[in-house]
């Protein structure tokens, strides 16, 4: 059976089953991968997949289920078993599948790799680091190509079609000099089409140089508040905290976020607005429509500090009473302040320069604790040494009220977009 | 059991190749605030082959599981190699070959329960939780259970077949006090290892009791002051320091890229009192929570002594690694899914118990923390790690005081192992997800210490 006869397959079943909506998606992938283990390349990687997800409806109940087995002899088997899970669930009224939105679809970036540039890229990006950073050890490198087409139908005749291929790169590296090592570093990055000149993109040249610096860490041998500047690769794992703290269904419809009833408010600092963008042409990644089947569109999350937008889905909004978000999520961007970069480091007077916390997730009142990785002292508004074994801890609501400058200059991950930005206000203690 | 007799795919081949099948089926059902949140089950299954040609590696996967399938993979899978040999031109030698079988001997039997056995275990619960706690603000309860089954061949002649099934289960209770939400999340694991469910609703009561008591005692807590203290580190996290801290930095792969671990071997790392050893399928008290018997290139697992009194002794392989330091392999190669190459990952890793009470190592400390579950862990090349810390005490004048706010420790894992001055005669064990390109299941364990350790703070 063709992908689509086999969503209306298994629509039709599950209806003639007495299953009052249903929604149900078949995703095709085509992942390749050249990959070096140390600074060497080690192997070559094609994976191909298919897999569908069901949701079903039945007397208010709900039910998923998902499988890569999609032969018509398996069929019967995998419905009747999403109808047994659906029966046996709970009645609640607030499960819904996506009204009608018509027939749409959406397509961007490559379709097919290139891997004899995908080889090639990878060679020259290790050659160039063995070259000018012979200090830099190389745990293992990556360039990827990833495909993927998802057709999505519902009982109400939604049907929704995406295409959607890009590349991405990936490196984990340390610095080594004889005895002295540095912490370990990652960098990645996605691409609609992949460049020649990876080093040059990412400011990976200087977090390259960066770490290098680090054989020489020390840690801080006092305790104090002061200023962080936190780096775009370090904002990331950030704005993922704040948004899965704050922001996503289960947070808000449990009213555990700090940000309940905080809608049109100030929830940070005037300086900051923030973007969810999974439809962006400025990001390659993305998706063009919801797990819950709607049609994505990117959002204003906070705008000059004021919260615009949560990132609920359907239920989660049923559940809140609040209006469905226009996406759940991801790809974000954060809009550029008007500072350089050098005078936002002048500005600190005793703070550090952070390019990566080892964190887990903020406590459920935002309190939050890491370790400074990758990082620098700074002192009267010079960058003086790396650091090691230095903690900071703040609470992350009171960080994003607490920012101060955003820098002029961005970088583009692929996956979002983000500038340096500095925080006031942040406990940093050492040994 | 899988259809296939992978063997006959394999007669023609020259090089080294592995072939497996494999479905991990996941299942997770979730009550938010009494309302079904989560309720889904998914079966994740393929074939995937591994060939090697003159230090060249090639892989391929495919969802579709038939005999055409499987040739057409294995044919990838040689082309992927050849591809890259011919770029590279290396012409290494390869490993020693290894040849093992086993079969499904293992499989932990447990109770096959129904979705709605499932629910309706929930159920009760979530009305245990509104009965006895009606002052909670949200709570959540899941069950979440993952069977992974695979069938794995190689051109060396191992084979095996495994069908291991795991189920945990998980509550998550929250308060508020003074405007500000409390959490804590209370793994139990094993749920359906039992057939007796009423007992195991009156365990995970009693569980859930307990923990409430620890939330309130957090939500009136203090922060602790910033710096180095004398802790006693329960159990639960001195397992996760040693995964994390140890574990990681001695995986061969880790020490061949330049983690701190390559200086030390045969060098005292530890004090006298801390051994570590990842253990492969069985401890003197029974099958591990990973039970590994032949892992992923089809090397017979072996147990591996990591630190013995203190020295460290020896790193964890897979072919290539134990290759390239000379020495045998050790069964560490493991791939979480289908669709995943090998990689050195841990299996069962431990602290051995030592000979003190937990009580008077509390005793014995008069300004400093007990600090018993962790929410993550992290660590490095150096070995610095760092640890969320959601339960925690004050220990003041060798008593048991205020309650503590969630904070993160830190430190140098070499340092506090040369620390640390008692080590309890008890252990727990746990299980839990290791990230490192891909998930894998892990399981760690150890008894309480005492040790001195970097604490977050204001």
């Amino acid at each position: 059976m063709k992908s689509g006869d086999v969503l209306k397959y298994c629509l039709d079943y599950l209806a003639q089953n007495k299953v009052d909506d249903s929604q149900c998606t078949i995703t095709s992938e085509k992942l390749y991968e050249i990959s070096s283990d140390l600074n060497q390349i080690a192997l070559l990687r094609s994976n191909f997949a298919e897999s569908m997800a069901i949701t079903a409806l039945k007397n208010s109940k709900k039910g998923d289920i998902t499988t890569n087995d999609l032969t018509p002899e398996s069929l019967p088997q995998t419905l009747d078993k999403l109808i047994s899970i659906t029966d046996s669930s709970k009645e609640d009224k607030d499960y819904e599948i996506s009204p009608d939105q018509g027939s749409q679809a959406f397509s961007k970036g490559a379709q097919e790799p290139d891997l004899d540039k995908m080889f090639t890229s990878l060679k020259k990006l290790i050659n160039h680091i063995n070259d000018k950073y012979p200090r830099i050890s190389i745990r293992s490198s990556a360039i990827t190509f990833k495909k993927v087409h998802k057709k999505l139908l519902n009982s109400n005749g939604t049907f929704l079609e995406s295409d959607h291929g890009f590349y991405g790169f990936y490196i984990m590296f340390m610095a080594k000099d004889n005895h002295k090592i540095s912490s370990f570093n990652y960098l990645s990055n996605y691409f609609e089409q992949l460049p020649e000149d990876i080093i040059s993109y990412g400011n990976f040249q200087n977090i390259l140089s960066q770490t290098t610096k680090l054989l020489d860490a020390q840690t801080v041998t006092e305790n104090f508040v002061g200023d962080i500047i936190v780096t775009p690769q370090c904002l990331n794992p950030i704005v993922h905290m704040f948004a899965n703290l704050a922001l996503e269904d289960r947070a808000v419809y449990t009213s555990t976020s700090m940000l309940v009833d905080q809608l049109n408010k100030q929830v940070a600092s005037k300086n900051l607005t923030l973007h969810s963008n999974p439809v962006s042409d400025d990001i390659c990644d993305g998706y063009f429509f919801t797990a819950d089947g709607y049609v994505a569109e990117n959002a204003v999350i906070i705008d000059k500090g004021i919260l615009k937008s949560y990132l609920l889905s359907n239920y989660g909004a049923k559940k809140a009473n609040l209006q469905r978000s226009k996406n759940t999520g991801q790809f974000y961007a954060i809009e550029p302040g008007s500072s350089s970069l050098s005078d936002m480091i002048k500005n600190v007077s005793k703070g550090l320069f952070v390019a990566r916390i080892s964190a887990g997730m903020p406590a459920a009142n935002g309190d939050f604790s890491g370790v400074a990785k990758n990082s620098f002292y700074i002192e009267n508004g010079e960058i003086k040494r790396a650091v090691n074994e230095t903690m900071i801890n703040g609470n992350i609501y009171e960080m994003f009220r607490n920012i101060t400058e955003i820098s002029a200059d961005r970088i583009n991950l692929g996956d979002s977009i983000y500038p340096w930005i500095a925080i006031k206000g942040v406990n940093i203690s050492g040994k | 059991m899988f259809p296939y007799d992978l063997n006959a795919y394999l007669k023609d081949s020259q090089d080294y190749l592995e072939l497996r099948v494999q479905d991990n089926r996941v299942q997770r059902i979730q009550l938010t605030n009494g309302n079904v949140s989560h309720n889904s089950f998914g079966s994740k299954k393929g074939v995937s082959a591994r060939a090697y040609k003159n230090g060249a590696w090639g892989f391929a996967s495919s969802s579709v599981v038939d005999s055409s399938s499987i040739s057409q993979i294995i044919k990838e899978a040689k082309f992927n190699a050849n591809y890259l040999d011919h770029k590279l031109h290396k012409s290494d030698h390869g490993f020693k070959p290894t040849a093992a079988q086993a079969s499904d001997k293992w499989s932990a039997q447990h109770e096959k329960l129904t979705a709605k056995d499932k629910i309706d275990f929930l159920k009760n619960v979530d009305a245990y939780l509104i009965k006895t706690y009606p002052d909670l603000k949200a709570r959540d309860t899941i069950l979440h259970s993952l069977d992974i089954e695979k069938n794995l061949v190689t051109s060396e002649g191992s084979s095996s077949y495994s069908m291991l099934p795991r189920a945990t289960f998980y509550v998550s209770l929250t308060i508020e006090k003074h405007n500000e939400p409390y959490q804590i999340f209370i793994p139990y694991y094993g749920f359906g290892a039992s057939k007796n469910r009423a007992a195991e609703l009156v365990d995970l009561q009693r569980l859930i009791d307990e923990n409430y008591l620890h939330l309130v005692k957090k939500s009136e807590g203090v922060y602790p002051q910033a710096g180095y203290k004398e802790c006693i580190l329960d159990s639960k996290i001195a397992g996760i320091l040693v995964h994390e801290a140890i574990g990681h930095t001695t995986e061969a792969d880790l020490v061949q890229s330049g983690s701190i671990a390559g200086q030390y071997l045969n060098k005292k790392i530890a004090s006298e009192l801390i051994s570590v050893v990842d253990f492969a399928h069985s401890t003197a008290e029974g099958t591990c929570m990973v039970p590994v018997y032949i892992d992923d290139e089809g090397t017979e697992a072996q147990d591996t002594v990591i630190i013995e009194k203190g020295i460290l002794k020896s790193f964890m392989h897979n072919k290539e690694s134990a290759q390239s330091f000379g020495v045998e392999p050790t069964g560490h190669a493991r791939a979480f899914e289908y669709s995943d190459e090998p990689l050195i990952r841990m299996r069962n890793t431990a602290i051995l118990a030592g000979e003190s009470r937990l009580k008077q190592m509390i005793s014995s400390i008069e300004d400093g923390y007990y600090l018993i579950q962790s929410s993550n862990g992290q660590a490095d090349s150096t070995s610095e790690f760092m640890f969320g810390v959601v339960l925690g005490y004050e220990i003041k004048n060798g008593k048991i005081a205020n309650g503590l706010k969630d904070i993160t420790i830190s430190g140098v894992a070499t340092d506090v192992l040369q620390s640390v001055s008692m080590v309890s005669d008890d252990m727990e064990w746990m299980v839990g997800f290791c990230g490192k390109k891909q998930l894998m299941t892990v399981s760690m364990g150890g008894p309480a210490i005492k040790c001195k350790i970097n604490v977050g703070g204001r």
